[in-house]
């Protein structure tokens, strides 16, 4: 062959086998590319925002051509991702364009859900709610939200429901998903969220990971990680789990526990750094107070369930003597941690040269003891003294875009104003004065929790119920009764939303939104930062943001005087009313046109200078210098506390008749309920449904092949998945995994509503089923 | 000299050869197609120290394509991966356990070479420091849960030089890109992103981003 024919041999060749090398790799799959619209690649404007999914909340910039969002690159001027997202991130604006997105109002007519004008659907939601209010009384109407609210649509939701209305019933999914981190946060140190901030991942020389599987739920954050320990390979990664994931795969030490043990975990690690004089004495002293609460607080599953928490003064040896109930022996029996891995996490903690992060997000959270979970790893961090400061970290993970931002900052929750609580006078004062309404319009005693709420739909406590930015008929615990309790009749759903679901196939009024960049709105993520986006795309067909449906049917209502502003400049005005609820120096927000001009700022942000390390002397403007080092001004006493928190057990364990346990959660590639990530084809066909992952030991006993179909069944429901072994989860053994995101296999209908006494959230992660070949 | 020394020495001489010997293969498949004989001795000196260098600095496989051309990628497939241009490309081929694996998708994305189980040569990946790989790049299937009606931009066009002749601007962003090398060398290279000349290392010395697309306008003062 001349060399002519051999090039072009060669060529033909390569032209031939190159288009169907991509295809061949995966026999049966076909892969096609994007449809072009008529932009040429370098004509891409680029614009920042906050991702729409977790709450790690990565700066996106997002391109725009045409009118369309096209493509998504990470903000490299983002401290939180430095130009890294995931593959949600990456993709997530195809999220925007589903085929069947929400364009127009429906109502249900004749049983059906008829399209309608959606001033017609608004006119229909005040109509109800005037009718509901006059037949039932106020506290016969709610709404629910979530921590996917904007900041202004969490505070409109709040004005409305609380200023104008005055009814506390406020809720919002947050509730299902870190209200025991808040009351974590409330009852050690007074105050909510993080001393710390993502920066401590670059210092730490210890993560320790508590249920926590990062890999998939905070990759981005878990990239930091890894970064770190690839440039200093003496840092070390503790995966201390139920469940070995890819984050166990990727740490240097995985221990796995018995589910509920946690708590027997923390105080044995404690009792060891007491025993091996790890205490940092002179911290303890100055800053730390020793209390002891209630015990055998119970599961919530009575139908008008009432807990309150008191706090009594204890001391040292109380604290000492507490603890001798846990050795790494007794603790071992109960936990299946082996003592000397108990002995190891210990000394990591207890090593005064080591710096330690500690990071926790649902499984810590979505416990009947959460809030004491929470408590305890404060404790540990508290006894050595690592905390406040860079690289020593206690550090809860929220999972949803704004649940700091809205939920917990604006307070959308009953007992919560945007500063305070309603049952303060003075805190009812300010919000009264900030929204001009009388004082006596906001009432001093909250109503229902999320779980209470739905409950008192179902007996008919409460008639009208507004969910937006949620999915409660995928997501709520114990679902089928909630779900035959929201359709009885009588009752009256609203749901606001950008593509039908499970919640809105419920809905007698269904009202499309505006997603995320089609709407101006600020998030906060977990690390204090909040964030601005502008409006960059119009929103389809007459779908509207969740804040102007409120503010439209406020003035429905005739409540249009709070209310006054334009939709130009709605965002603005409501941030500038909203920051005068945290002005000082321990939450001071930053200005709209700052937060318009940067990716994130976080608070306190005063004179122009984030607070990256709170109660530390040297970085936090309100910490008082005269306290030493730190002042924990959170509590009257300057002190954080270490609360005597004992374990106590699961509310439902494996019977002989239900002998596994069941914990559920998400993947990487689904955010919360699938709704918007399953309408992304690259994320859906990664993971196209749920499935559950059974230990390879339990397969083998039972018979069970990967991919066999297999039901479970709990006291509640059941539930036919195909069997998922050794796949990128594995439980222990006696115990099996479900993602919750799939709505055709609703795990929920499986999973009890227990919830923890102090903060009203309820357990995912313990009930108990039965494992049957379906 | 040692004996050890020897030793090395000699199989560094091995090595060489068999590189050369590569690299005359690499040098005949890869080269344009109007060249006189003095430049295609230029090219393939160039080449082969190119891939010395390339080979010492970056770590990848020097393994060159076979004569047949086989398990070459091409720039259709190459977008078949992806939702738009720039977006992480999905994993298009079976992964034996779905779990972290860092180290086994750099047995081949890291340095490359070819994979005789998908006929095919394993892609660079540019950024090989990222240890959670399936973090960006989801595993394929099938199907949609819904239609999508997502449309994106043009696909970018290739090698538009200012002038004839001028080094093509860099019509991607350089993030997470930004080793030239990874994508535009060697075998697993899309011939039509391959450069010519691999060897002079400083890619950025002569072809920009393009960062803005007005030009400059003097301020007012």
């Amino acid at each position: 062959m001349n060399s002519l024919d051999r090039r072009a041999f060669l060529k033909k060749l390569a032209l031939a086998s190159a288009a169907a090398t991509a295809a061949s790799l995966i026999p049966g799959v076909t892969f096609a590319d994007w449809k072009e619209l008529d932009v040429d690649s370098g004509d891409i404007e680029w614009r920042k925002t906050p991702c729409r999914f977790c709450g790690v909340g990565c700066g996106l910039l997002v391109g725009l051509a045409a009118g369309r969002a096209v493509a998504v690159k990470g903000d490299p001027d983002s401290a939180v991702n430095r130009g890294l997202c995931c593959v949600k991130g990456y993709h997530s604006v195809q999220s925007l364009y589903g085929k069947d997105r929400l364009k127009k109002a429906m109502v249900r007519k004749g049983g059906k859900l008829v399209e309608v004008p959606i001033a017609e659907a608004l006119d229909v939601v005040a109509a109800k709610m005037k009718e509901t209010i006059a037949e039932h009384g106020k506290d016969a109407v709610s709404i629910y939200g979530s921590g996917q609210w904007t900041i202004p649509d969490g505070y409109v939701a709040s004005k409305l429901f609380k200023g104008a209305i005055g009814t506390n019933n406020v809720e919002a999914n947050a509730r299902l998903c870190m209200a025991s981190a808040v009351t974590g946060f409330l009852s050690s140190f007074g105050l909510d969220e993080p001393m710390g901030c993502y920066e401590d991942i670059d210092h730490a020389d210890v993560f320790v990971l508590w249920g926590n599987n990062m890999a998939e739920m905070h990759p981005v954050l878990f990239s930091r990680v890894l970064d770190q320990r690839l440039k200093k390979p003496h840092i070390k990664i503790v995966d201390l789990a139920t469940r070995t994931t890819r984050t166990s795969h990727a740490a240097d030490h995985s221990f796995l526990f018995q589910p509920q043990t946690d708590l027997a975990i923390a105080n044995a690690i404690c009792h060891e750094l007491v025993k091996n004089n790890w205490v940092d004495r002179d911290f303890v002293d100055r800053h730390v107070a020793f209390k002891t609460g209630k015990t055998n607080i119970g599961y919530g599953l009575e139908e008008h369930f009432a807990f309150a928490d008191k706090a009594e003064g204890s001391n040292w040896q109380a604290f000492v003597e507490f603890l001798a109930d846990y050795t790494p022996e007794k603790v071992e029996k109960l936990s299946g941690v082996p003592a000397e891995d108990i002995r190891y996490m210990a000394s990591l903690y207890g090593d005064p040269s080591k710096k330690v992060v500690s990071f926790w997000c649902m499984g810590m959270n979505q416990h009947t003891r959460g809030t004491w979970i929470n408590n305890l790893v404060y404790n540990i961090h508290l006894l050595v003294g690592k905390i406040a400061e860079p690289g020593n970290s206690p550090f809860s993970l929220t999972g949803q875009p704004s649940a700091c931002g809205t939920v917990r900052e604006v307070g959308t929750l009953t007992h919560k104003l945007p500063h305070g609580v309603v049952m303060n006078e003075k805190d009812r004062q300010l919000a009264a004065k900030i929204w001009k309404v009388p004082v006596e319009n906001i009432d001093p005693k909250p109503t229902h929790h999320t779980v209470s709420m739905f409950r008192a739909l179902d007996r008919g406590d409460i008639r009208f119920m507004w969910v937006q930015v949620t999915n409660p008929m995928v997501t709520m615990p114990n679902l089928k009764r909630y779900r035959e309790g929201a359709k009885k009749d009588g009752r009256f759903v609203v749901v606001s939303d950008v593509y039908p679901t499970p919640t809105t196939d419920i809905a007698d009024v269904v009202l499309p939104a505006a997603m995320w960049i089609e709407r101006e709105g600020l998030y906060g993520n977990s690390e204090r930062r909040t964030q601005h986006f502008d409006q960059l795309l119009e929103p389809p067909g007459e779908a509207m943001s969740d804040t102007w449906q409120l503010i439209e049917v406020a003035k429905r209502l005739g409540y249009g005087e709070l209310f006054p502003w334009s939709y130009e400049d709605h965002v603005r005005e409501i941030w500038n009313e909203y920051r005068q609820f945290h002005a000082g120096a321990k939450h001071e927000m930053a200005s709209y046109e700052e937060l318009r001009a940067r990716p994130g700022i976080m608070w306190p942000y005063v004179n122009g200078k984030e607070t990256r390390w709170r109660y530390n002397t040297e970085h936090d403007p309100a910490a008082d210098k005269a306290k030493g080092k730190f002042d924990f001004y959170g509590k009257g006493d300057h002190r954080a506390w270490i609360w005597l928190r004992p374990y106590e057990a699961a509310a439902e364990s494996p019977s002989a008749e239900f002998p596994f346990w069941l914990n559920t959660g998400r993947v990487l590639e689904h955010w919360h309920t699938g709704s918007m990530t399953r309408r992304v084809p690259t994320l859906h066909r990664a993971v196209p449904k749920s499935y559950v992952e059974i230990n390879q030991s339990d397969a083998k006993r039972l018979g069970i092949a990967n991919g066999e179909r297999v039901k479970l069944v709990s006291p509640r429901g059941e539930l036919v998945l195909e069997a998922n072994i050794g796949g990128r989860g594995e439980p222990t053994p006696g115990q099996v995994f479900v993602p919750f995101f799939d709505e055709a296999l609703l795990i929920n209908d499986l999973t009890l509503d227990a919830f923890c006494p102090i903060s009203k959230q309820p357990d995912y992660k313990k009930c108990s089923v039965r494992v049957e070949k379906a | 000299m040692s004996g050890s020394t020897g030793k090395r020495v000699g199989g560094i001489a091995v090595a060489i050869a068999v590189l050369a010997g590569l690299v005359f293969l690499v040098g005949e498949s890869l080269r344009p197609e109007k060249e006189s004989p003095k430049e295609q001795l230029q090219v393939l000196r160039a080449s082969r120290d190119a891939l010395m260098q390339h080979s010492r600095t970056t770590g990848l496989a020097v393994d060159m394509p076979p004569a047949s051309g086989t398990g070459r990628r091409s720039l259709k497939g190459y977008y078949t991966l992806r939702a738009y241009a720039g977006a992480p490309p999905i994993v298009p081929h079976e992964i034996d356990a779905d779990i972290f694996r860092t180290q086994s998708c750099n047995i081949c994305h890291e340095r490359g070479g070819f994979v005789a189980k998908f006929n095919a040569y394993a892609p660079v990946t540019p950024h090989p420091q990222y240890a959670n790989c399936l973090q960006c790049h989801a595993r394929s299937g099938e199907g949609l849960f819904v239609e999508s009606d997502w449309q994106s931009s043009k696909k970018p066009v290739l090698h538009r030089p200012a002038l004839p002749g001028n080094p093509p601007p860099i019509p991607h962003t350089l993030q997470l890109r930004d080793n030239c090398l990874a994508c535009h060398a060697g075998p697993a290279a899309v011939p039509e992103v391959r450069t010519s000349h691999p060897e002079r290392l400083n890619c950025r010395q002569c072809h920009v981003p393009r960062q803005v697309q007005d030009v400059f306008v003097r301020p007012v003062y």
